[in-house]
């Protein structure tokens, strides 16, 4: 898996591509601390190259999506791919994340927030 | 050609996950099943993360996958030698939980039986522990 990321207008873009299992889900557990020790609790994660997530990437989103709640950041969701969106579907994780079709629309999320 | 039995062994590393994957999508090819093969992979996925992390302790070892069809089934046989470990004894996820309740675990296999029509465990001293999971094939195989 590749981790990609930018920060526009304070929010941290960060894109995903390739498999997020058991053996990347600590690369990207590693990158969300490090911007979260960083301060930077407005993100949105682009799935748009994501091909696929088992259970060990959702744990780690759940994860982060806890933390930066904790100090009244989040995590919005954009471009999954329908067999990533099902795997979001059956373990009830559609209910905890804002999912948005495009980056464009989960950074305005952020501004209407 | 058909085969009727597709055969892996691979070493019991995070890393050959992907491996796995390509394995189960090239056995359902060759088996000319249309099906998308997420599903299956997916559930496999979960269950040889499962079998490296908890059955060997991370320490290693061998995983022996297995696919063919069964009537109108595609049956995938997972054997490891491991410690016993049987997904079953995992309490389920509680996926009506809202954040702050939500626990962590127990989530890989939810999936893996949501994902199959039947998953089924045994241990056996000699053998160690077999994994078999059922995905029925219902107008989705190819007639060769």
């Amino acid at each position: 898996m590749e981790i990609l990321e930018k920060n526009i207008n304070n929010i941290d873009v960060v894109s995903l591509s390739g498999r997020l299992d058991a053996y990347s889900a600590g690369d990207l557990e590693k990158k969300l601390d490090s911007l979260f020790e960083a301060a930077h609790i407005q993100l949105i994660i682009n799935f748009e190259q994501l091909e696929y997530i088992s259970s060990s990437g959702l744990r780690v989103l759940l994860a982060a999506l806890k933390k930066v709640k904790r100090q009244h950041g989040d995590i919005k969701l954009a471009c999954l791919k329908p067999n990533v969106k099902e795997v979001f579907n059956i373990a009830g994780f559609t209910q905890i994340f804002n999912i948005f079709d495009t980056v464009e629309t989960a950074s305005k999320g952020f501004e209407n927030a | 050609m058909t085969h009727d039995q597709l055969e892996l062994n691979i070493d019991a590393k995070l890393k050959n996950l992907s491996v796995i994957a390509d394995f189960i999508s090239s056995s359902m090819s060759q088996f000319g099943i249309e099906a998308d093969d997420f599903e299956v992979q997916t559930a496999v996925d979960e269950a040889c993360t499962n079998i490296i992390k908890y059955a060997y302790s991370g320490e290693g070892g061998i995983i022996t996958l297995t696919c063919e069809v069964r009537d109108n089934d595609f049956v995938v046989t997972i054997r490891d030698r491991g410690k016993p470990f049987d997904p079953s004894s995992v309490p389920p996820s509680d996926l009506g939980a809202d954040l702050d309740k939500r626990r962590i675990g127990g989530l890989g296999i939810y999936l893996m039986r949501r994902l199959m029509d039947d998953v089924s465990y045994s241990f056996d001293a000699k053998k160690g522990n077999t994994l078999v999971m059922r995905k029925t094939l219902t107008g989705k195989k190819q007639k060769h």
